[in-house]
């Protein structure tokens, strides 16, 4: 009698709980404006102030991924490796930054780091070991090289549009420790995380942009904002053709980032004072996830 | 006062209503940093008065502050506070009306908002500008007394002047107090002493100086920092 009473028990709890395993691969994506570069003109992703830019090396610290659920604290993911990536030599295939075997539910509580590199950082696959050294020997969180042109492109001093000078292109070369983790993280649906479906795989990138640093603004949800790199060219304050980071220290912001050209530059991460603060400040913003969605929860790292 | 702010609420107060959400209020207060003088590249800046305009202040339950995602604001400081920036101890605003849940970021105005309703950014009335700054820079044998009218514009009909301000508590409670920590001092280095100097022994700095410019892009990257105690 008692039996057969539990076996429809036994049943039910086994039905609530068996809701099956599936796999999600984890990818690193970097964003189309860091192997095709940003043109000029008015379209979504366009430099609006008349510059072309290309990127020749697009170096990032990534890793520390991790996802759980937020209706059972036992369901949690984590890989707490580090890797250096060159996003302008990713694997055809992808590149897998981690892979777990997990219960097929939502996982809404997803997160990585673009941390300062350290000796734990291995070179990702397509990295050179140079690169992967350059990131670790400087502390550095990313590392871009690049050039703007623009045919009638001028340097102007900052402050002083009507003291300019012609300066078809400019370089520039920087390293940055600006070391940030990323959580909260959504796709452009809004929709936080990730489901893993039973017997099944799911793929997750998380997304480095390489546009933040032409924004007007502090972008925290949908990029809703114009791209201006004339402020780079503006800090080159020797006009020798490439700015520098030391010039970047030496520039007030308020003088490149004027709210007559659109700039409110409120909600970033540390002090903007100098330009190079608003590099950095931007550097901290670039981790994305799932293309165009955002991972609006940052911290220092 | 509620022109913009009671709507947010309103909309929050009605999503929460089917989960018995209780409304509640805790204090908010300020604190300036003090008189003391301090170093701007060559020169010793000593503040004699820092008023400054707060306020509306907007709690908002997302870390993408943004004026839409801000419609399930968790608290929100209606009024605009007139304050002594150079004031060492805490001075109390008011108090923040509030729902359950957790704060993840801020919005605020500077006294100059411009709602939905109006066709042009307006300043509160009691301070007619969003700061007035004034004291004196000295180097060597040379000295420069300014004062300062700033006015911190909202960049959009609709849209606090400042979004994504960095404010976080789990939880605040009926017990809660708000601290805002507001330091002019910092608002300052970015003005070129230089040339208020070149231009003579006094500067009246207004909207559309330089000098204007640099303290607006301070105000708004350098805000107050939010803090929550136990009163």
């Amino acid at each position: 009698m008692t039996s057969t009473r539990l076996v429809p028990l036994f049943a039910l709890l086994l039905a609530c709980s068996a809701r099956g395993s599936g796999t999600v691969q984890v990818f690193v994506e970097a964003e189309d404006t860091i192997p095709d570069g940003l043109d000029p003109g008015d379209g979504d992703e366009s430099i609006v102030d008349g510059w072309t830019v290309r990127y020749d090396k697009f170096l990032v610290t990534i890793g520390d991924f991790h996802a759980r659920s937020s209706s059972d604290d036992s369901l949690d993911l984590r890989d707490e490796a580090v890797h250096v990536v060159d996003l302008k030599r990713l694997p055809a295939g992808g590149l897998v930054l981690a892979e777990f075997s997990a219960d097929a539910v939502r996982y809404d509580r997803v997160g990585y780091s673009l941390p300062n590199a350290s000796a734990d950082a291995d070179a990702a696959e397509g990295t050179a070991a140079a690169d992967r050294e350059l990131l670790v020997a400087n502390g550095w969180s990313i590392y871009i090289e690049g050039e703007l042109t623009a045919p009638d492109g001028v340097s102007c001093v900052p402050g002083d549009p009507d003291d300019c000078a012609p300066a078809p292109v400019v370089r520039f070369a920087w390293g940055l420790q600006a070391g940030t983790a990323f959580a909260d993280c959504a796709g452009p649906d809004g929709v936080a995380g990730f489901a893993i479906p039973s017997g099944g795989t799911v793929q997750v990138k998380p997304t480095v942009h390489g546009d933040h640093w032409f924004f007007t603004n502090l972008t925290q949800g949908a990029e809703i904002t114009e791209r201006r790199a004339q402020w780079i060219a503006d800090a080159d304050l020797d006009r020798d053709g490439e700015t520098t980071l030391a010039e970047l220290r030496q520039v007030p912001a308020a003088k490149l980032f004027a709210a007559e050209l659109g700039y409110n530059l409120s909600g970033a991460l540390i002090p903007i004072v100098t330009a190079y603060d608003y590099l950095e400040a931007q550097a901290r913003t670039l981790g994305d996830f799932q293309g165009e969605g955002e991972c609006p929860t940052r911290d220092i790292l | 006062m509620f022109r913009r702010a009671a709507p947010l609420l309103a909309l929050a107060l009605l999503a929460c209503g089917s989960t018995g959400a209780e409304p509640f209020a805790y204090p908010i207060a300020a604190v300036g940093v003090g008189a003391d003088a301090f170093p701007v590249g060559d020169w010793q800046v000593t503040l004699t008065r820092a008023d400054l305009a707060l306020g509306p202040i907007y709690l908002c339950a997302t870390a993408a502050a943004s004026p839409d995602l801000c419609a399930v604001a968790v608290g929100e400081f209606a009024d605009v506070a007139v304050l002594d920036a150079l004031a060492p101890a805490a001075v109390e605003l008011g108090e923040v009306a509030a729902l359950p849940g957790d704060v993840r970021s801020a919005m605020l105005d500077y006294g100059i908002s411009w709602f939905t309703t109006q066709t042009e950014a307006t300043p509160d009335r009691a301070l007619g500008n969003s700061a007035r700054l004034a004291g004196t820079a000295v180097r060597g044998d040379t000295t420069v007394t300014f004062d300062a009218r700033v006015d911190v514009l909202p960049p959009l009909r609709g849209s606090p002047a400042l979004v994504g301000v960095r404010a976080r508590v789990d939880e605040p409670g009926p017990d809660s107090r708000l601290l805002l920590r507001v330091d002019p001092r910092a608002w300052l280095l970015g003005v070129d002493f230089d040339a208020l100097a070149a231009a003579g022994p006094s500067a009246a700095i207004r909207p559309g100086d330089a000098a204007h410019a640099a303290i607006a892009f301070a105000m708004t990257t350098q805000p107050p920092t939010f803090s929550w105690s136990a009163p």
